[in-house]
């Protein structure tokens, strides 16, 4: 039997997550329908059944605020709770492409996450441009950036599930508190604690092993907050 | 700031909330106003269709941008700009939009194989139908019969200043009555609203200033002939006065397999004989619609003498009555690419009307040969009445 606990997430993510994913389902449904009914989009009438048809464009606006006020709130939360590195893309990120299946997929959702935060950006942009009276060629800049949101959900739905599983996507139903704030890495207490945690193996070697225990209980070693560093980045 | 560091999420729900207040406060303050200026009883304009009059010639026009619509040259897309002003009695708009081709004829019937058919678009040479632009959205504004150039004019109480209260799109957005005729949907309004709608037709104005008059309000109830589909259900869509209409169709049928109809009328002045057409005669002139006085019942016998290629108007003109004073009332013309139209409608509400006042709603739509396919923008101008 499996004892090990459901992963859970904190709550700031899945309140602005499931907001951003009821806005964009609400605008999907009502901005689908708009296009349906334009020249050269009538295929777009065969999810007849599926899309809204009334107070179209009262829906689409509302919801266009959330998303809006949702994607601001979360360019604001992201650093302030310093989760930025779930998106971090760097070369050293990048070469994890060649590596492990968990650092390729970890990679691909980060890029993934990129290209749907462009297209709900262009979404945001040219469907606030369009309200105010945009001619058609931003029109079909959004209708663009709304095909890239649509291909982005079952992307992101296949690269979380390749790197953790159902267990991962379950995060997004288990809010928890964010972690306790801890202080930013200050690179040279790094250094300089790495640089006492090789001169205390040096004593354990020469003294005996329990002073090392002890000195790893009283006071936290550079490998762990590195690797708490770590962890809040993911 | 500190708040951001120690409580990140309340930090972006405060951002959030005041985005959307922004949004908001942003919308509120962006919304176009369409200023109607006061002037003397004898100061104003003549309805004629021609902006010259000294009372225009001072407004700056408020210029909108409706898209959405079929053909414009292959754009699906009309500039209109309006100017507004009122005297003791009446609101006068001069209104000016896009229009590359102007279309005055309105399901034209065509002999061919010796029955009736109604035209399909640009069939008619010289009936003033479209040429189909060359954009995505060429030819494919209502694709076939051929139709007249329109204009439609919203008027709304004060509200949510955004479009669609009255647009229910879909092939049945009504479960218990039928969809469009068009499959593409409905308008309706909710209970207790009401919308004034007034449509200029280019088919009929040249022979009548009247323009369509009507309402949107809640869903009519559904007739028999409507049930079983054979007559068109309009939605919350109804006119004034049946008698308003002026423009009546001169066929019946057309929804057989064959398409054929049946003429109701022929002009006394018969059509042009296919042999004129053929030394360079225009066809066209035999589309647009006739007075209806000057038209007998159509017989086989009376219509012996018409071969294939033969047109007849597929609208009448029968409007022997005065506009009231509640009526609506337009005159236009077509030059280099635009039409303009100058409307003229009581400041004061006749029956099952809208009055003129501050804080009212306008949209606008402009219909290139298209019968319910038409430009539309989403935010709305709101009138302010000068004193």
């Amino acid at each position: 039997m499996n004892a090990r606990p459901w992963p859970r997430t904190d709550i700031g993510t899945v309140l602005l997550h499931w907001s951003v994913a009821g806005a964009t389902v609400v605008l999907l449904l009502t901005g689908l329908r708009i296009t349906s009914d334009d020249v050269g989009h009538e295929w777009l009438r065969a999810l007849d059944g599926v899309l809204m048809s009334n107070d179209l464009w009262t829906r689409h606006i509302l919801a266009a605020q959330v998303l809006t006020a949702a994607a601001v709130g979360y360019a604001i939360y992201l650093p302030a709770s310093r989760l930025t590195g779930r998106i971090h893309v760097d070369r050293l990120r990048l070469k994890g492409l060649f590596g492990t299946s968990q650092t390729r997929w970890s990679c691909l959702n980060a890029l993934i996450c990129w290209g749907f935060l462009i297209a709900a950006s262009g979404l945001i942009v040219t469907g606030w441009l369009a309200y105010v009276g945009a001619p058609e060629p931003v029109l079909d800049l959004h209708l663009w950036c709304t095909w890239a949101v649509v291909a982005f959900v079952p992307l992101h739905l296949y690269a979380l599930l390749r790197l953790g599983g159902f267990r991962h996507l379950a995060r997004m139903f288990r809010p928890r508190r964010l972690a306790a704030q801890e202080g930013d890495l200050d690179l040279a207490v790094v250094v300089s604690e790495l640089l006492a945690e090789r001169e205390a193996a040096r004593g354990v070697q020469g003294h005996g092993h329990s002073q090392g225990q002890g000195q790893g209980q009283a006071r936290p070693s550079a490998a762990s907050a590195a690797a708490r560093g770590t962890e809040r980045k993911r | 700031m500190p708040i951001f560091r120690s409580r990140p999420l309340l930090a972006a729900l405060v951002t959030a909330g005041l985005v959307c207040g922004a949004l908001i406060a942003t919308d509120r303050a962006l919304g176009r106003k369409l200023v109607v200026h006061a002037v003397a009883d004898e100061a104003a304009p003549v309805l004629d269709g021609d902006t010259s009059d000294a009372v225009w010639q001072g407004i700056a026009p408020v210029t909108v941008l409706t898209a959405h619509g079929g053909d414009f040259g292959g754009t699906g897309e009309s500039r209109v700009q309006v100017r507004a002003v009122h005297d003791s009695r009446y609101l006068y708009l001069a209104i000016v939009w896009q229009d590359p081709t102007p279309s005055r004829a309105d399901h034209p019937l065509v002999r061919h194989d010796n029955h009736w058919h109604l035209a399909s678009a640009g069939s008619v040479a010289g009936a003033g139908a479209a040429r189909p632009g060359t954009g995505p959205t060429a030819g494919k504004a209502g694709d076939a019969p051929q139709v007249d150039d329109r204009f439609a004019i919203m008027l709304a109480p004060p509200g949510r200043q955004l479009i669609g209260a009255a647009i229910h799109l879909g092939r049945k957005p009504l479960a218990d009555a039928p969809g469009g005729i068009s499959g593409r949907g409905l308008h309706y309004t909710g209970k207790g609203t009401m919308i004034d709608i007034w449509q200029w037709r280019a088919a009929t104005a040249g022979l009548s200033p009247r323009v369509v008059d009507s309402w949107l309000g809640p869903p009519q109830p559904v007739t028999r002939a409507e049930s079983v589909h054979d007559a068109r259900y309009a939605g919350g869509l109804e006119l004034d006065s049946a008698s308003a209409a002026v423009g009546r169709a001169n066929f019946t049928g057309g929804d057989g397999p064959c398409g054929t109809v049946e003429p109701l009328r022929l002009p006394l002045l018969r059509p042009t004989p296919v042999s004129a057409v053929a030394a360079g005669a225009d066809p066209g002139r035999d589309a647009r619609p006739l007075p209806w006085d000057m038209t007998e019942p159509y017989t086989e016998d009376a219509a012996a003498g018409l071969r294939d290629g033969a047109v007849l108007p597929g609208v009448l003109v029968d409007d022997d009555v005065r506009p009231g004073p509640d009526d609506v009332t337009a005159r236009a013309h077509w030059d280099g690419g635009y039409w303009v139209l100058e409307v003229r409608r009581s400041l004061a509400a006749g029956p099952h009307d809208l009055p003129v006042r501050d804080g009212m709603m306008m949209w606008f739509a402009a219909f290139d040969h298209a019968e319910t396919r038409h430009t539309y923008h989403l935010r709305p101008l709101v009138l302010e009445l000068g004193r």
